[in-house]
């Protein structure tokens, strides 16, 4: 399963980044910013993942799932 | 349309027979196609430290899906005119003391429209297929509850949530628990959570149908674990990872399939699911525009597969940009889609009902193979220390600090999916005239007291 390959290269360079790069906390004005979270605003990104799942086959990635039966 | 072939055929006499169909809901439609959410999953994007402000927040949107082409309709059975949706959003963010903070999203919804019910051949051109509709009269009402809790320690947060979601024909319930640590100076984070949700259901009984069986229920558990990494002073990169298992009552009893030349059967599909995602996500700020502009990319890619052969990959690319200064942002954004079909899924059956027909059965245009495209915009304004005021001392212990931002933020996508667009090619037999086109109008006001 290819995809499940590349998943797991990126996790393992993710992690093996995880040992080189430090950002000290005075560093991080510009990840704290708004327009750098995963999601900048909560309810748009919850009914947005609710109207994906409502139409789609898949089921939502990540931490944004949204609640509910999925009805729209 | 079919004629004289409907003759002693006696559910598709009433299907075809154009009544007005009163579905009670398409809650189940998208319960058993996609996943359900778990809403214990969509743990706020908060920062690594209790809020200090209390912030409330509200949003109104209007969800409409296109008619239904004229070609892909199958005349005289119900309305073209699909789906539309009023939702009302509110949230409300406190702290609770030096370490917690709590947050409660409600959501109430109206829908109506016809939907998809069964697919025919057409009369005319019996290699094309078209859909038979339910009538334009199907009215449903949702609520949703979540309330959640988070708790903070210096490398990390617990959180806890649960909530309910109800409609006429479904209630659901779910409760999660996550927890998130950082290492490295919290340049690396874990995010590990595992939730449950128990839904039932109560098809509500038409005359359309013989076969609808009275309730079902079905239960999911989730898992999902997350990897970010900070990798320079301005981006930052996540994999996730989330295992689904469903099981219980996963079909549609509003929907048939169609045998060719013969009768229409339920829809049935297995009673257990597994599926997976994985998920990698990129932001990047760019520092090399000049002030007042600024600019942060978002970039999202997410493969999905699960036990019913349905896989698909999703793209999702957004630039935010900052017009002046923090005040102003436009975001434009673009999402591909593509699935394949479920190994179920047929249009339309082939063969007799005196031949021997699949066990498991859909021609829910969900589990067809198809692409989709969708192109979105948003503006948003944020005027931030509008008001300086004194909190008095029982306001203040509800987080209110004495000063006031407010968000206003608009937003417009248009969502069109064909088979076309699909990854790889999809045969006439398997496509599906029920795919939905549809667009979003959004208006967001939050505050930060």
């Amino acid at each position: 399963m290819r995809p499940l390959l590349l998943a797991v290269l990126l996790l393992l360079s993710l992690a093996a980044t995880a040992g080189c790069v430090r950002v000290s906390p005075w560093e991080r004005d510009l990840l704290a910013r708004r327009d750098m979270a995963w999601e900048p605003e909560g309810l748009e990104a919850k009914r947005e993942s609710h109207v994906y799942f409502s139409k789609e086959a898949s089921m939502p990635g990540g931490s944004g799932g949204g609640g509910g039966c999925g009805c729209n | 349309m079919r004629g004289g072939e409907r003759e002693g055929n006696g559910a598709r006499d009433r299907a075809v027979a154009g009544e007005a169909l009163v579905l009670p809901s398409r809650t189940l439609t998208a319960l058993t196609t996609g996943a359900l959410a778990l809403p214990g999953l969509a743990l706020p994007a908060r920062a690594d430290s209790p809020i200090e402000q209390a912030s409330a927040g509200y949003s109104f949107s209007y969800y409409a899906e296109d008619d239904l082409e004229k070609d892909k309709f199958a005349a005289g059975t119900g309305s073209r005119e699909r789906y539309e949706v009023f939702t009302n959003q509110f949230e409300v963010d406190l702290p609770v003391s030096r370490r917690m903070d709590a947050g409660i999203d409600f959501l109430y919804e109206k829908m109506s429209g016809a939907s998809p019910w069964y697919v025919l051949p057409d009369t005319d051109d019996p290699t094309q297929n078209v859909q038979v509709m339910s009538g334009a009269t199907i009215q449903e009402t949702r609520y949703d509850l979540t309330a959640d809790l988070d708790y903070y320690m210096e490398e990390g947060k617990d959180t806890f949530s649960a909530g309910f979601s109800k409609e006429n024909d479904y209630v659901s319930v779910h409760g999660a628990m996550g927890m998130e640590r950082s290492f490295a100076e919290k340049n690396t984070t874990l995010s590990l959570s595992g939730a449950y949700s128990h839904d039932w259901i109560t098809p509500v009984q038409g005359r359309f149908s013989d076969s609808r069986q009275n309730s079902g229920e079905k239960w999911a558990v989730d898992l999902f674990a997350g990897l970010s990494q900070v990798l320079t002073r301005s981006s930052v990169a996540q994999i996730t990872i989330n295992y689904k298992h469903q099981g219980g009552y996963l079909s549609d009893p509003y929907k048939l399939i169609a045998i060719r030349n013969d009768v229409n059967l339920p829809d049935k599909r297995p009673n257990d699911k597994d599926q997976i995602s994985l998920m990698a996500r990129y932001r990047q700020h760019i520092t090399a525009l000049p002030e007042p502009f600024a600019a942060s990319l978002h970039l999202d890619y997410r493969f999905y597969w699960d036990t019913w052969a349905t896989f698909s990959h999703t793209f999702e690319a957004a630039w935010y940009q900052t017009v002046w200064f923090d005040w102003l942002t436009i975001t434009p954004g673009i999402r591909y889609y593509s699935q394949s079909g479920a190994e179920f899924y047929k249009a339309i059956l082939p063969g007799s009902a005196t031949a021997s027909v699949p066990h498991y059965r859909s021609s829910d245009f969900r589990l067809s193979p198809y692409g989709a495209i969708s192109g979105k915009v948003k503006i948003e304004a944020a005027l931030e220390d509008l008001l300086d005021y004194k909190a008095s001392g029982a306001a203040e212990t509800f987080g209110l600090s004495g000063g006031l931002d407010l968000y206003l933020a608009f937003s417009y996508e248009r969502y069109i999916s064909d088979v076309d667009f699909a990854m790889f090619s999809v045969g006439t037999a398997k496509e599906a005239p029920g795919l939905v086109n549809f667009q979003i109008f959004a208006v967001t006001l939050t505050g930060r007291f």
